[in-house]
């Protein structure tokens, strides 16, 4: 090979060995620039991991904040339809404010053509029909949106009773057709709650924000307080334009005075309740004495308001009719109805003479006279009836007697000596006078016997022992 | 001293290069010397350099992993819980309590001192909602009142009390007063009836919590009183 083919040669070699020396270099070269970019990349990566781990104490205090709250959440906003539940509710509250359902149907609350839902909950809704004047319909809203579970009444319609049938029957029952909606949260399935380090003493410390946020989810509660004498805004107030039943009081006072009248009937008719169910004849009599005065005082007052003409308002004279000047009549018709037989009944009597003869057996001789005392007017017009006169006549033997011993208790005698002499007359001495049997101390009080322990002295027909 | 070469030319063996070729062959040496080392400075140097940078930062990654993780759980945890308090806080906030308003509104019936300023009552009262969610107003509440006066004027009063009252609260305001006598009744007290409709439209959440309070009693109260 001449020297310029070996020069081609060796310059042809050496430009492909520079060639691929190169090619290396410079793939190594860049291969050295990424994995410094992949590792930038990563630093820039671990940078952003740290700031975000650098947040977690305030995610870990939100959480245990959140889950302190969940329980409070879950009752206003439960998982569940519960339905059934629902409507018990719904007629629970209608026996409380006492309004009248008369109609209960399920909305359907799908939206027409709706496409995925985009909300975590279901609307539960009910559309109701009932009766009730303007305050019992209010009384009906206060128990649904004071709930504990969230109710809403989106839409109502009231339709006012007619004139004419509240003349009638004295109720304003006003027709009512209202939404009652409720909402039922669809929990997603999620994983465990993650455990938190210390977290019973870290809710401790997070109490205040617990509670400020128990108050910001808690719904707001209506705060009705009654009729407060107004009147129904749903009833024509005016009254008839007659001479002799004009009034000079305000609607609201009309109300006012009824409303007062009917709160006292409410207490007669306890009272009455307590007369019949008293468990023995004493408390029987005392209760139903108590009964008879207030009655009439009650009675009296109901008879001024009705005469007087102050209550024209229509809708207030009704309520005075039917709920004060019926009741009334109705439970004195009751109290009379029992007086027809005349005083207590022959088992009554014999369980009072068992009560008296167990004081006078223990020697609670007042408590037996305290008994007889209670019902001696009554019983006194009885003696005649051949069953009850008997008893009658042994109570009255029984209270003379305690009274007999306790007077007798009451009296001073001072016994001196004694002296029995065999074959002899006893002879004692009562208040420095010597005494023998048969001899009278006072009127009253005669010696019936001396023995060497005890002085028997006779005392209004009852024998009684003074000892030595 | 003189030198012959014996051997046939074409067995002869050359006894040294020409000097390109000398050249040549150092040139092409030293450049793919330098290539060569530059390969391996690069392979063995910066190379195992950047490959470490990128262990280490592979393993502090690693390492900030189950934390992360963790922080993913209570993340989704806390978004779970967040979501039914937002869900509560939007259906609370469209809810109007009715029992307050229809208190409030017996309130306003109830202030016109039997026929001193006005003596009102309702055939009824209705509450709508509107279906377009849209519209600036969310539903409707209309009623059909009377007025138990002569003075029409005592519409107008019942309105203005309607406006300035805590009823007013989420509603626009009424529909101006209009209205048409009723049939005289002789047998009642008053005997003359204005019948009118109330009308007021519910105001969107949004606009229910920036609104202004309700609008002060009107200066023109007193004249409208005796005005027929």
């Amino acid at each position: 090979m001449n020297d310029k083919k070996l020069f081609w040669t060796l310059a042809a070699s050496g430009a492909l060995v520079a060639a691929g020396l190169g090619f290396g270099a410079w793939s190594q070269a860049t291969s050295v620039e990424e994995a410094m970019a992949r590792a930038a990349g990563l630093r820039t990566e671990v940078q952003a991991a740290e700031a975000r781990l650098k947040k977690s104490r305030q995610v870990e205090d939100e959480v245990l904040v959140l889950r302190a709250l969940s329980e409070e959440m879950k009752r206003v906003l439960p998982d569940e339809d519960d339905v059934n539940n629902l409507v018990r509710t719904l007629n629970q509250f209608s026996e409380d404010a006492k309004v009248r359902i008369s109609g209960l149907k399920k909305k359907n609350t799908d939206a027409p053509n709706a496409k995925k839902k985009t909300v975590d909950f279901d609307r539960v809704a009910y559309t109701l029909t009932l009766e009730g004047d303007t305050f019992q319909l209010l009384s009906f809203l206060d128990l649904i949106e004071g709930h504990s579970r969230f109710m809403n009444v989106p839409v109502f319609r009231l339709q006012a009773a007619r004139r004419e049938e509240i003349e009638q029957t004295g109720d304003a029952a006003h027709s009512i057709t209202l939404d009652v909606e409720t909402y039922a949260w669809e929990p997603k399935k999620g994983a465990k709650p993650v455990r938190i380090e210390g977290s019973e003493a870290r809710e401790e410390l997070l109490l205040g924000a617990i509670e400020r946020r128990k108050q910001q989810i808690s719904v707001d509660r209506p705060s009705w307080r009654g009729q407060r004498g107004r009147r129904d805004p749903f009833v024509d107030p005016r009254v008839p334009a007659s001479v002799e039943l004009e009034s000079a009081l305000s609607v609201q006072r009309q109300g006012e005075l009824v409303t007062t009248l009917v709160a006292k009937v409410a207490e007669v008719a306890a009272k009455s309740q307590a007369w019949r169910a008293a468990e023995n004849v004493i408390v029987e009599m005392t209760a139903r004495a108590d009964f008879e005065a207030t009655l009439s005082l009650l009675e009296g007052e109901a008879r001024v308001l009705e005469g007087d003409g102050s209550v024209v308002y229509i809708p207030a004279r009704r309520r005075l009719q039917l709920e004060v000047l019926e009741p009334l009549a109705a439970m004195r018709a009751q109290l009379e109805g029992g007086a027809k037989q005349r005083g207590p009944t022959e088992s009554q009597l014999k369980s009072l003479l068992s009560e008296m003869e167990a004081h006078a057996v223990a020697g609670r001789w007042q408590a037996a006279m305290d008994s007889h005392a209670a019902v001696a007017q009554r019983i006194e017009g009885l003696r005649a009836d051949p069953l009850r006169g008997p008893l009658v006549q042994r109570m009255a033997d029984l209270a003379w007697e305690a009274r007999a011993v306790v007077d007798f208790d009451g009296l001073q005698l001072k016994i001196g000596a004694v002296v029995i002499i065999e074959g002899g007359t006893p002879v004692a001495t009562v208040n420095g006078r010597s005494v023998s049997a048969g001899d009278s101390i006072s009127d009253e009080l005669v010696v019936h016997s001396i023995t060497g322990e005890e002085v028997e002295f006779a005392f209004r027909g009852v024998v009684l022992a003074r000892r030595l | 001293m003189i030198r012959i070469n014996l051997v046939p030319a074409e067995q002869r063996v050359a006894t040294r290069s020409s000097t390109k070729v000398a050249v040549a062959m150092f040139s092409t040496a030293a450049v793919n010397g330098v290539l060569a080392a530059l390969w391996a400075w690069t392979a063995f140097g910066d190379q195992a350099r950047a490959d470490a940078a990128v262990a280490d930062a592979e393993l502090a990654l690693a390492g900030l992993r189950p934390r992360l993780e963790r922080l993913k759980a209570l993340e989704a945890e806390e978004k779970e819980h967040k979501a039914r308090e937002e869900a509560l806080a939007d259906i609370a906030k469209h809810r109007i309590a009715w029992t307050n308003k229809l208190d409030e509104f017996v309130d306003v019936v109830n202030a016109g001192g039997d026929g001193q300023r006005h003596l009102v009552w309702f055939n009824d009262l209705s509450v709508s909602r509107a279906a377009d969610p849209r519209a600036k107003h969310v539903g409707e509440l209309k009623g059909s009142g009377h007025s138990g006066s002569e003075k029409f004027a005592h519409v107008a009063n019942f309105l203005d009390d309607v406006e300035s009252s805590g009823f007013a609260a989420g509603f626009l305001p009424p529909a101006p007063p209009e209205g048409s006598q009723s049939v005289q009744d002789a047998e009642l007290v008053p005997s003359e009836v204005w019948s009118f409709p109330l009308s007021m439209k519910i105001k969107a959440p949004e606009e229910a919590v920036s609104g202004k309070e309700p609008a002060a009693p009107k200066a023109g109260r007193k004249q409208a009183e005796g005005a027929r």
